[in-house]
């Protein structure tokens, strides 16, 4: 009896030993920035690579490697999924709470081509930083440079506008001592015979340019038809930001634009919305997705009931074809939150026009990652590798042939946190 | 013929012996702890690895003790003639060796803990219970082919030599086990040897709990340890009964 209790003492005095022991806090794993990430098949928003686990130290990725590393960090095991880096929307327009409806959509950067110069000040340092966060990185325009009563002024934001060629370097100045991470300019072309805001001139297109380039700095143009375009590629713009479907792009342009390495961001998906207004209900009825009801408002809104000829839309596919068959870099972005679009979504519905465009999949999905953050120099967006924040998206094994995968993120991580 | 009591009483007899000799068990505690002290904590070139070293230290120090206190016993036992008279008293011999391995067992239990404890406090080693408790008891059951090693050097070595031999096996099969360097620093070919070894089977298993084994199957591993225990126990079978003989 006695020894039966002594034994059963040293089990209990064992056991106590035991259960003390640290053990993880389970709520820190969860929300871990560090972590292995595999078995993943890896788009690394040029290509597929051979490395089959990923390394995530602190929201950076530090390593690929081929055979699961040997770290003491939390594992995230994986059966073979997609592991891409998080969508970058080329063109929004951001406010309230865009930023973490985009998110939400698995789109973790995007590109402001025209906001309040203070909300991207804000949030400026959040893009070199991997704290938790439940919103995208923001880059931004700021201040567009546009004419007086152009378009851009409409908006109700006091935007200060551009009358003289010569004002153009204190004009790109102002907007890069504001926080501008580029310049983006308002062009149209003069002889223009659509109905159109006043624009600067040619001259003061070119100033403008010229500029932003001995500062160092990209020059954006939007542009809405083919005249407008052949002017902001002939005056050295870096980027269009906006397709055009008043006519197909013309050899000339494609030359052009393929000799100066000029990018264009078609936002096919928001002219398709003026153009014939099925893309929407198509794709979420086929993806079977319910939007948010803040996205809903600015989806349902349309341009009016402008009717365009019905080849326009032909125009609009066949632009970005030939300029992506000629080798023109493609961006994707939405000019989300205008009429018949919304953040987030409407990256993915702009994925789908460009793969109805002919687009193959490697190629649709660099245009929302690579492609942007090396045509506007993003420091840590957009790619997988080394070096990178780890902006990440898990998606099913489909995606290595199919879009559709990409609306239905398995798994989204901002810094390295899964959301 | 089983007396349960008469076992009992024999790994009690043991364990007293064992603690009336600390010539023999502080070196056996001290040795690992330190180790793990020393490679694991203070000099810890793999940055972030107290766990994985833990587990390492944990095996290395927990095979040590089981050969060790069979082969020298059992060797000593033999010299002394105790053995022999174990044999022609009324106890079986598989009541001595079952006791022996009961002994060897409560100390080892002592190193785990010991080293747990100090991973834990000194190295931030976090793991799950479960992993805590999976961890001692493959630590614990798997060093019986070890002990079997014990045995069988301690029926065929003289008392003086039987310390000396149990080095020479023992240091080197941890080392190209990859228990002090982790395994995948090492040259291949030590790879291939350590597939020949049970320490790195053990090792693998006692890694795979916490998730850094080289990820061979673990029945691959379990089933490399049956097979060295059974080799080895019929090896000590025969060489008993030659010795009776
Ligand atoms: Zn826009």
């Amino acid at each position: 009896m006695k020894k039966i209790l002594l034994l059963l003492a040293a089990v209990v005095a064992v056991l106590a030993i035991v259960l003390n022991l640290p053990t993880p806090k389970t709520a820190d794993v969860a929300n871990d920035n560090s972590f292995v990430i595999g078995p993943v098949k890896i788009f690394d928003g040029e290509k597929w690579r051979a490395e089959k686990f990923v390394v995530v130290h602190e929201g950076w990725i530090t390593e690929l490697s081929m055979q699961r590393p040997d770290l003491d960090l939390p594992y995230r095991e994986t059966q073979g999924q997609v592991l891409m880096p998080g969508l970058i929307d080329a063109h929004v327009h951001v406010w309230g709470d865009a930023l973490k409806q985009s998110l939400n959509f698995g789109v973790t950067t995007v590109i402001d081509m025209f906001g309040d110069p203070s909300f991207l000040q804000q949030h400026k340092a959040a893009r070199a930083e991997t704290r938790q966060a439940k919103h995208a990185d923001i880059f931004g325009a700021g201040y567009l440079v546009t004419a007086p009563n152009g378009h851009g002024t409409q908006y109700g934001i006091p935007v200060p506008t551009l009358s003289e060629p010569s004002a153009a370097p204190k004009a790109v100045a102002k907007r890069l001592d504001s926080g501008s991470d580029f310049i983006k300019i308002v062009y149209t072309h003069a002889g223009a015979a659509y109905q159109h805001a006043p624009s600067i001139s040619y001259t003061e297109l070119e100033a403008t340019i010229k500029a932003a380039h001995q500062a160092q700095h990209l020059a954006v143009v939007h542009v809405a038809d083919h005249a407008s375009a052949m002017d902001a590629v002939k005056a050295g713009a870096d980027g269009l930001v906006h397709g055009f479907f008043d006519r197909p792009a013309n050899d000339e342009l494609v030359q052009l634009m393929r000799s100066n390495g000029t990018f264009i961001i078609p936002t096919m998906a928001l002219y398709e919305g003026m153009l014939r207004g099925e893309l929407n209900e198509t794709l979420l009825t086929a993806e079977n997705l319910k939007l948010p009801a803040s996205a809903q408002t600015s989806l349902n809104q349309s341009f009016g009931n402008t009717a365009f000829p019905a080849h326009f839309y032909e125009n609009l596919l066949l632009t970005t074809e030939r300029l992506y068959q000629a080798g023109v870099p493609i961006l994707a972005g939405s000019d989300a939150p205008n009429p018949g679009t919304a953040h987030g979504w409407s990256l993915l519905a702009e994925l789908e026009m460009l793969q109805r465009v002919g687009l193959p999949l490697e190629s649709v999905m660099h245009a929302a990652t690579a492609a942007p953050a090396k045509a506007f120099a993003l420091p840590h967006q957009g790619r997988i590798a080394v070096g990178m924040k780890a902006d990440l998206l898990l998606v099913d094994t489909s995606a290595t042939t199919n879009l559709p995968a990409l609306f239905h993120p398995l798994a989204i991580w901002k810094n390295g946190f899964a959301l | 013929m089983f007396n349960a009591n008469l076992y009992v009483k024999e790994a009690g007899y043991d364990l007293l012996s064992l603690w009336r000799t600390p010539a023999f068990f502080l070196p056996a505690i001290l040795f690992p702890v330190t180790f793990y002290i020393f490679f694991g904590i203070v000099f810890n070139f793999s940055s972030g690895s107290s766990k994985y070293m833990l587990v390492s230290y944990a095996c290395f120090g927990m095979m040590g003790p089981a050969m060790f206190n069979y082969a020298t016993a059992v060797a000593s036992d033999r010299a002394h003639g105790w053995l022999t008279l174990k044999r022609v008293a009324p106890m079986p011999f598989n009541a001595y060796v079952a006791a022996k391995y009961v002994s060897s067992l409560v100390f080892a239990l002592c190193i785990a803990l010991i080293l747990f404890v100090t991973g834990g406090l000194f190295a931030g080693v976090e793991l799950y219970t479960w992993q805590w408790l999976a961890l001692l008891l493959v630590l614990l059951i798997g060093t019986l082919p070890f002990a079997l090693i014990g045995l069988l050097l301690g029926l065929c070595l003289s008392d003086k030599s039987a310390p000396a031999v149990v080095n020479l096996v023992y240091l080197p099969m941890a080392f190209l086990s990859g228990l002090w360097v982790p395994i995948q620093f090492l040259p291949e070919a030590v790879q291939y040897i350590a597939y020949g070894l049970p320490a790195y089977h053990y090792a693998q298993l006692a890694h795979a709990v916490i998730g850094t084994s080289q990820g061979h199957s673990i029945w691959l591993h379990l089933a490399a340890l049956v097979g060295f225990s059974l080799l080895l126990v019929l090896l000590v079978r025969w060489r008993y009964q030659r010795l009776s003989h």
